[in-house]
């Protein structure tokens, strides 16, 4: 199979002994990181003294006012509405999460079939109340709904978009809406008018390589309060993920990775035989993709009975920051 | 050429008098001194092998024992690891015999009387180590596509 042997070469190249690599040949299509794009690299090495980040009253305000900017100025995208929520910084989108989770204790939270790991994960461990849905009209007052945009399993925006927010709305059920993709994702429209919207997520952790910085914006409507908020408010947050991310989106437009890796993108996809989404590093694979999928990754947070609602997501990064390397492959 | 490294350890001396090997391939000598913790040697390899490390200089004397017959001192040393081509082949390592002057004695990593450690193995090693624990456990019936990946890319990252 023309993947696994892809997969094969990159790895060789990195260094790696057969064990290694047949270990790393396991996940390789599996994950969920950014591109290490060799020009945002070397910016992040770049990257402003830390005591002077720490040191800097402003940062945190700096960071918030351009980000919103950096996200409206997208090319690909739209995002109407951003400015109705306040931003304020949050520990990559997970944080967001979790305040979403502490603001919301009562409702049972819903996810549609396929959904981001991580919440299953917590609030399995947690024992708190949630469920799986495969239509909207599953969800009545009551519940809260966390919903990635792009979804998170497909990597194109969920079906009925308007439909789900306009039922959420009607049964007042808060939203998150996560959309820690969209700076990955092209033809993506997003309609913030929406009451039930009650906090909208970003991170740049998929869009470049800082997934360990944990830089994150949460926008949430004005008047809500939460510790997220407080921190804000009392100016206590993280200036250095903060310094770290204002670096970047000085430098990096908000559609950058799309720009510089969409044409590649498709010609990976289309090689490979995947079906291309709307999201950079993700591509849907057919059932001869199984082995490649997250069951491996589902089985490893407990989740293997799940796994039967997650499609062969498979993930293209490592082949689109090895662009020389595949060039062969791709003539072929 | 193969590379070859063996690591050994337990090395004991009987006064001055230190343990001595020969490291054979194929009936050639490629290391001939006294024993360390680790000796390098390199060798032309290719289909099936032996792979002889002779203990050249023991004799009876060489073993001391007290009025009770107990051993005090004994010229001697162990194998550790074998690692051949940057490939510790692990386990493998007791597919090997030990021949002295009274017999054979399968996997025996002990240098204790006059004898000979021989292994045989097959070039490339990984193939062999892959498809030897493949034969033995059953177990993993993706090794010879796997091996043929890892080559394929190996040779052409490194312009072979």
């Amino acid at each position: 199979m023309l993947a696994k042997k892809i997969a094969w070469h990159i790895l060789v190249s990195k260094g790696l002994d057969f064990k290694q690599c047949r270990q790393a040949v396991k996940s390789f299509y599996s994950k969920s990181r950014a591109i290490n794009d060799e020009s945002v690299v070397d910016h992040i090495k770049k990257a402003p003294d830390v005591y002077n980040m720490m040191m800097d009253n402003n940062l945190i305000a700096r960071f918030q006012n351009n980000f919103t900017s950096w996200i409206q100025k997208n090319k690909f995208n739209t995002c109407s509405g951003l400015e109705l929520y306040e931003p304020d910084i949050s520990q990559g989108s997970t944080q967001s999460f979790d305040s979403f989770f502490l603001r919301h204790p009562d409702k049972k939270h819903k996810f549609f079939l396929g959904e981001y790991l991580y919440h299953i994960v917590v609030k399995k461990n947690l024992g708190q109340k949630w469920s799986f849905i495969a239509d909207h009209r599953e969800l009545s007052q009551g519940d809260a709904l966390i919903l990635s945009v792009p979804f998170c399993d497909t990597g194109n925006a969920p079906s009925q978009l308007q439909q789900i927010l306009t039922h959420c709305t009607e049964q007042q059920i808060p939203v998150l809406l996560d959309l820690s993709y969209y700076t990955i994702s092209h033809g993506i429209d997003i309609d913030l008018n929406f009451d039930c919207i009650d906090t909208v997520a970003f991170s740049l952790s998929k869009t470049f390589p800082v997934a360990h910085a944990r830089i994150g914006m949460r926008y949430t409507r004005r008047k809500s309060m939460d510790g997220q908020k407080l921190h804000s408010k009392i100016d206590y947050d993280n200036r250095i993920s903060a310094g770290i991310g204002l670096h970047i989106i000085q430098k990096f437009p908000s559609d950058y990775v799309v720009e510089k890796y969409l044409d590649f993108y498709h010609k990976v996809a289309s090689k490979l035989g995947l079906d291309a989404s709307k999201t950079m590093i993700f591509a849907d694979g057919s059932s001869d993709w199984s082995s490649y999928g997250r069951k491996e990754l589902l089985t490893a947070y407990g989740l293997e009975d799940d796994s039967k609602f997650y499609k062969n997501r498979i993930c293209l990064t490592e082949l689109l920051e090895n662009k020389q390397l595949l060039r062969e492959f791709m003539n072929d | 050429m193969t590379r070859f490294e063996f690591h050994f350890k337990n090395i004991n001396n009987v006064g001055a008098k230190v343990p001595l090997i020969e490291i054979r391939i194929n009936d050639s000598n490629i290391y001939k001194g006294q024993v360390k913790d680790q000796i390098v040697a390199e060798a032309m390899t290719s289909g099936e092998n032996k792979l002889e490390i002779a203990f050249v200089n023991k004799s009876n004397r060489d073993t001391i024992v007290n009025t009770q017959g107990d051993i005090v001192n004994d010229l001697n040393f162990e194998l550790d690891r074998l690692v051949i081509d940057n490939i510790d082949i692990e386990h493998l390592i007791w597919d090997s015999h030990y021949q002295h002057v009274g017999g054979k004695i399968d996997g025996c990593l002990f240098f204790g009387p006059p004898g000979s450690f021989i292994l045989e193995f097959e070039a490339p090693v990984l193939r062999w180590i892959l498809k030897t624990n493949h034969e033995k456990n059953n177990n993993d019936p993706e090794w010879e596509e796997d091996y043929n990946y890892y080559t394929e890319a190996w040779n052409k990252i490194h312009k072979k």
